[in-house]
Parts: C-alpha cells; structure tokens; sequence
C-alpha cells in the first residue's frame, strides 16, 4: 500500500508555520526557529514541499551590504488549500507545539 | 572566549561550504539556501548545529541520488547477499535439525559448506545448543528474509527488519557464547567483516538507497 505523504508532525508544524501568514515570504532559520525543527530536517522538509508545488521559492536580496542573498518560501495557491486540507486533520500538539516556540521567541 | 568563537563560526562557515559541494547540482541551490542562512544566525553554536543539519540534508541528498538499488542487477545481487546473511545466521539451527532427524544426505550437503567439510566436528556444539537459541537464530533469519522482499520493493521498512535480524544474531551469539562450554566444542571466531561491517553497513545502505518518501 502507498503511504499518504504529509503525515508528519514536523511536515504539520511547517505548513501550520506558513499557513499563519501565507502571502509573507518565509527565511529558513526564521521558520525553524517557529517550528523549533533543526535544518537537517526542516530542509527536506521544504525541498519534498516545493518538489509537490505546495511551496513557491525565491532569493531575497539583504539589506545589509556584503550579506548573500536569502532563500524565502511561501505556500503556493494550491499549497494554501492543501496545507488547510491536511491540517484540518492534524494532531493538536501541532498548535501546541507552535505556541511553546513562539512564546520562547 | 573570542578565539572560541571565532573558531566555531568558521568551522560552521567551513562545514556549510562543504554542504554545498556535496549536495547534487539539481538541489544545490538548497544547500546554498542554509549557507546564506549562516549570515542571520548570531550565536555561533547554533550557526555550527545549523550547518551540521545542512550537510545531513546535504549527504541524504547525494546518497539518494546515487540510486543504488534502481538497476534490477544490483537488486537482486543485494537480495542474494542479504538472502546468505540470511542462511548463514539459520545455518546452526539447519544443521542441528537435520541431524536431530537423522537425515544423512542433507548432514553431508550442509557439512560440505563448514570449515574441513565435516559435519561431525560439530556434534558436541549442537547437543549443546538450547532451544531457545534456535529460535532467536530463525527469528533473526526470518528477519533477513522479511528484509530482502522489502528491499526488493524498495521499501525503507527493509532496513528496520535487518536491523533487527542483525541485534537478534547478536543476541544470539552473544547468549550462546555464555550458555555453551568452550571445552568441549569447536567455535570459529567470525571475521570483523560478518561480525562488524557487514552488520552496520548492510541496514545504513537500505535505508540510505530506499526510495524517497514522496515517490513511494
């Protein structure tokens, strides 16, 4: 049998971090500090996302002089209904989980 | 405490680079993307704990891009590698129960595959072996078994199951090292190929090479 993707917690805790303000841009370490995951899984996290089209990706130039640019993210059209479809079920220790990280913010 | 600190950023900054020369070219820009992220993080040891999490992603990346087990060949060669770990940790219970049935042909086939091709070295052993110790040698088989099929559909389950083959021979080896005495029988002592690397490597490699979670 298949398994369903987008079961995660931690697949949760990115969309529900995304879906609260889903026009804005999103930096990676920004989202992880939402989230409290580690980049060594929110970023396949965010590459299998973009891979489906949930999530659209750009470069955002810094305004701080001699700084890279940054990679930012939001959810794409079809990202917005289905990240609201998937949390619809999701476990509660989702919000839960995003409360605790931004009150530790 | 500076020198410290410096040290740690540069050794984030050094680790990051890294990621990013491991990463495949069709995802490098990801591994640029945690890169550039090192600027925005102040403190130095999480910028190190930051870029440690991208080389991960980073190895995760290049190893299944590597595709081990797409071409059918190097399938079925693992399968029949898995499926002689597999006989290998039956291989006592084998010998002991066609000799408990007093099968003569199928006691001189197995002997032929021990050291010195005698079967009889090995009588004292097994009156020695317990029951339960056959059991915990078919469980982890079974095992080895359960995880051929499952590697054989590309299933990431395949290593759990020959991880759990390889801790129950273990287990196995380990308890009848200490219920069996030394004087009377003949062990072989396993090379560190079959006892260590084979073991470790075989359950890294299958989860490494199963498919990826969004293809399955």
């Amino acid at each position: 049998m298949a398994r369903t993707a987008n079961r995660s917690k931690q697949t949760h805790l990115v969309l529900a971090a995304l879906l609260e303000r889903p026009s804005a841009w999103r930096h990676g370490y920004d989202l992880a500090k939402q989230t409290g995951l580690k980049s060594g899984t929110l970023y396949p996290l965010l590459i299998r996302l973009t891979e489906q089209g949930m999530l659209a990706e750009d470069w955002e130039e810094s305004d701080l002089p001699g700084r890279p640019p940054r990679h930012v993210y939001r959810l794409s059209a079809a990202g917005v209904k289905a990240a609201r479809a998937i949390l619809k079920d999701a476990h509660p220790a989702v919000a839960a989980t995003l409360r605790v990280a931004k009150a530790s913010r | 405490m500076t020198h410290m600190r410096r040290a740690l950023r540069r050794l984030a900054d050094a680790v990051a680079r890294f990621a990013a020369r491991v990463m495949p070219l069709a995802r490098q820009r990801w591994a640029l993307a945690a890169c550039h992220e090192l600027h925005a993080i102040a403190d130095d040891r999480a910028a190190l704990r930051w870029a440690l999490g991208a080389l991960r992603t980073a190895c995760a990346a290049r190893w299944q891009s590597l595709r081990l087990l797409d071409r059918l060949s190097v399938r079925w060669s693992a399968a029949a590698l898995l499926l002689c770990c597999g006989l290998t940790v039956i291989f006592p219970t084998l010998l002991t129960l066609a000799f408990r049935l007093h099968s003569t042909p199928l006691l001189e086939a197995l002997g032929r595959m021990t050291p010195g091709d005698d079967w009889q070295h090995f009588v004292p052993l097994m009156l020695q072996l317990p029951g339960w110790l056959h059991a915990l040698l078919l469980a982890a088989g079974l095992c080895y078994v359960v995880g051929t099929l499952s590697m054989l559909r590309r299933r990431s389950a395949a290593a759990i199951a020959v991880l759990i083959g390889v801790l129950l021979n273990f287990a196995a080896e380990t308890l009848g090292r200490a219920v069996i005495s030394p004087a009377d029988v003949v062990v072989h002592d396993p090379s560190v190929l079959a006892q260590v690397i084979l073991p470790a490597a075989l359950p890294l490699l299958l989860s490494l090479a199963a498919r990826p979670k969004h293809e399955v």
